[in-house]
């Protein structure tokens, strides 16, 4: 590369990634925002011409609102459940020796690489009427006849919780060994015992990684499609869901495609403020 | 404030002995700092001491008290890191009161300890920064004030001024001599520095391999030395083969003698610092004929280099005085020993 100038290097080595994000990203995407500012299929409807009417829809019909709103409400409660689960797993990653340390990583990303859809048959059977933790429950006398579990919002977040762990363990465990270990041994030596050094300069501390973390999984749940069909119900169906009816079997592909603007908008706007909230609260870092 | 008494300390990590029974007795009030090159188990003794390293034999006693059973959070210690590990979410308020807050006291004692802190370390219009916003220095002095207001038993710091540069550096050891005269707390330096060593400590203990070797005044142990090892480590030296002849007196090499009493004959090593080596345009009574091979400028001095009999390498203090005129490399000078600064070490166990 010679003569070259680095900022023509630059673009040379992004320009692979670009070509790919604007043919096969921007262009769909660009497709779907327009398809959704038109009034009707294939525009049959009297009424031409580019507006919001589809958006007007999203908003005012119950079903498609409500999903949107189950939407977050399923994502955030299993955003805050994966990262419940995954601190003391990313924790534990970190104190152990390298040889767990090592078994444990390669577990995650064997989790990584199996199919959605075979893990999600998992949790079917696992929470089935007559599934192991039903028997459990029995044999313990916690329940007196099998619960239904599957096929509900609480199964949902259980299998979007298990998928989104190793996106939520990673960032947390790498912000973790950027902590240097005389942080944690200062606490101690002013008196921290082990539990507050942990919560007083451990957590604070691995906050960019439970920001990543957290980010990440937000916005995996948020777009979820096959988990929340095959663990929930018609009753508890996430926005995805309600948009592919209609692209797949109401073939009203402007208002599935409002729904899908929509989704990727609240996405959005609420990891913008999530975003901004926490550069407020951690101003002083670094 | 307390007495620090280490009791042959071993610790094995790994199946490595790191401390091969290290004893230290350090007075109410004292300075002491262990001096060694890196891997010399300094650190570890460190470690030891604030509770981080467990320790596999000997006794380690604060104030007469084992405190060996003790977690680090109960020992009652102050620790300064060499990285000074500031908390970068709190204020610098906050980091000097955190260890009050551990002890649960009430927040107008904090504000008030944390108030007498920062005027200690000269930082009281500091108090609502953030460490980010802070130099390597005022760092440096907020770490020093969050481990002084817990009025820790035993002060240690950790490579306390590895991380500044010179010209901080020296103004930060003034500092810390102020710091500690005004406290008077008993303090363990760790450093690989010798002038810090030298310049900071009541008493330097120079480690090496596991074990300290000599604990001495500064001034005596650069002085006197009592093994070739520490002559060696500590500044510059000449480490001279010689001989002890049957009539009493030593034998140079190339052949001088300088009468000399008391040692048995045989083969020694003559330590002399390069301050103590006259350069003589002349053969002269005990001297040494070398070839310049180098003149370093230092400043307050310059060094001179030469090669003796047999490729002995040889140094020397030039005056600011001679350097106006220095002799010429490849030049033939003749560097006397003073007799009265020889330091006579058996030969070779090191």
């Amino acid at each position: 590369m010679q003569g070259a100038s680095p900022r023509l290097t630059g673009f040379l080595l992004l320009a692979p990634a670009l070509v790919f994000l604007i043919a096969f990203y921007l262009v769909p995407l660009g497709t779907m925002v327009e398809e959704s500012l038109r009034s009707a299929p294939n525009d049959m409807d009297p009424r031409a011409g580019l507006h919001l009417f589809q958006y007007d829809r999203v908003w005012n019909s119950g079903r498609s609102w409500r999903a949107l709103e189950r939407t977050v409400r399923i994502s955030a409660i299993s955003t805050l459940l994966t990262l419940l689960v995954a601190y003391p797993i990313a924790l534990f990653l970190f104190q152990v020796r390298a040889f767990w340390r090592t078994a444990i990583l390669i577990t995650i990303f064997v989790s990584l690489a199996s199919s959605l859809i075979v893990r999600n048959y998992g949790w079917l059977v696992t929470l089935a009427d007559a599934g192991p933790v039903n028997q459990l429950l029995l044999a313990l006398g916690i329940a007196d006849e099998p619960l239904r579990m599957v096929y509900s919002e609480g199964a949902t977040i259980v299998a979007l919780v298990h998928y989104a762990l190793p996106f939520m363990i990673l960032p947390i465990y790498g912000a973790l060994t950027r902590i240097p270990p005389s942080f944690v041994e200062a606490a101690q030596s002013l008196g921290a015992g082990p539990w507050r050094a942990l919560f007083g300069t451990v957590l604070p501390l691995s906050m960019p990684g439970i920001f990543g973390g957290t980010t990440l999984t937000f916005a995996i749940c948020m777009s979820a499609f096959v988990t929340p069909l095959m663990l929930g119900s018609p009753a508890t169906a996430m926005i995805s869901q309600v948009a592919a009816e209609q692209f797949l079997v109401q073939l009203n592909f402007p208002f599935g495609s409002a729904m899908i603007v929509a989704l990727t908008l609240v996405t959005f706007a609420i990891l913008l403020a999530y975003t901004l909230l926490i550069r407020a609260v951690f101003r002083h870092h670094a | 404030m307390a007495r620090l008494e280490l009791d042959r300390v071993e610790v094995t990590l790994g199946g490595n002995r790191i401390l091969h029974g290290v004893s230290l007795d350090v007075a109410d009030g004292e300075c002491v700092a262990l001096l060694g090159p890196s891997g010399c188990g300094k650190t570890t003794t460190l470690r030891a001491i604030a509770g981080f390293t467990p320790v596999s034999a000997g006794e380690i006693r604060i104030a007469g008290r084992s405190v060996l059973g003790l977690p680090p959070h109960k020992r009652n210690l102050g620790l300064v890191f060499q990285d000074y590990a500031l908390f970068p979410h709190m204020t610098v308020a906050q980091n000097i009161g955190y260890g009050l807050r551990m002890r649960g006291e009430d927040r107008a004692s904090i504000a008030k300890q944390v108030a007498e802190a920062l005027a200690l370390v000269r930082l009281s219009d500091m108090a609502e920064r953030y460490p980010a916003r802070l130099s390597g220095g005022q760092r440096q002095r907020v770490a020093l004030a969050r481990a002084l207001v817990i009025k820790p038993d035993i002060l240690l710091l950790d490579e306390p001024l590895g991380a500044l540069d010179r010209k901080l550096r020296d103004a930060m050891q003034v500092e810390l001599k102020r710091i500690h005269r005004e406290v008077g707390v008993t303090t363990i330096i760790v450093t690989h520095d010798q002038e810090e060593a030298l310049s900071l400590a009541d008493r330097v203990a120079v480690m090496f391999a596991g074990d300290i070797r000599e604990v001495e005044r500064p001034a005596t142990l650069y002085a006197r030395p009592k093994s070739r090892a520490v002559m060696d480590f500590l500044g510059e030296a000449n480490l001279i083969p010689a001989e002890v002849t049957a009539d009493g007196a030593l034998r140079l090499p190339g052949g001088a003698e300088i009468p000399h009493g008391g040692a048995k004959p045989g083969l020694v090593r003559l330590g002399i610092r390069p301050e103590h080596m006259a350069i003589l345009p002349a053969p002269g009574p005990g001297s040494i004929a070398a070839c310049v091979t180098e003149i370093v400028f230092k400043g307050a001095h310059a060094s001179l280099y030469a090669e003796g009999p047999a490729g002995l390498a040889l140094s020397a203090s030039l005056s600011p005085a001679a350097l106006e005129a220095p002799p010429a490399i490849g030049e033939t000078v003749h560097l006397r020993p003073d007799p009265a600064h020889l330091i006579l070490f058996e030969e070779d166990p090191a």
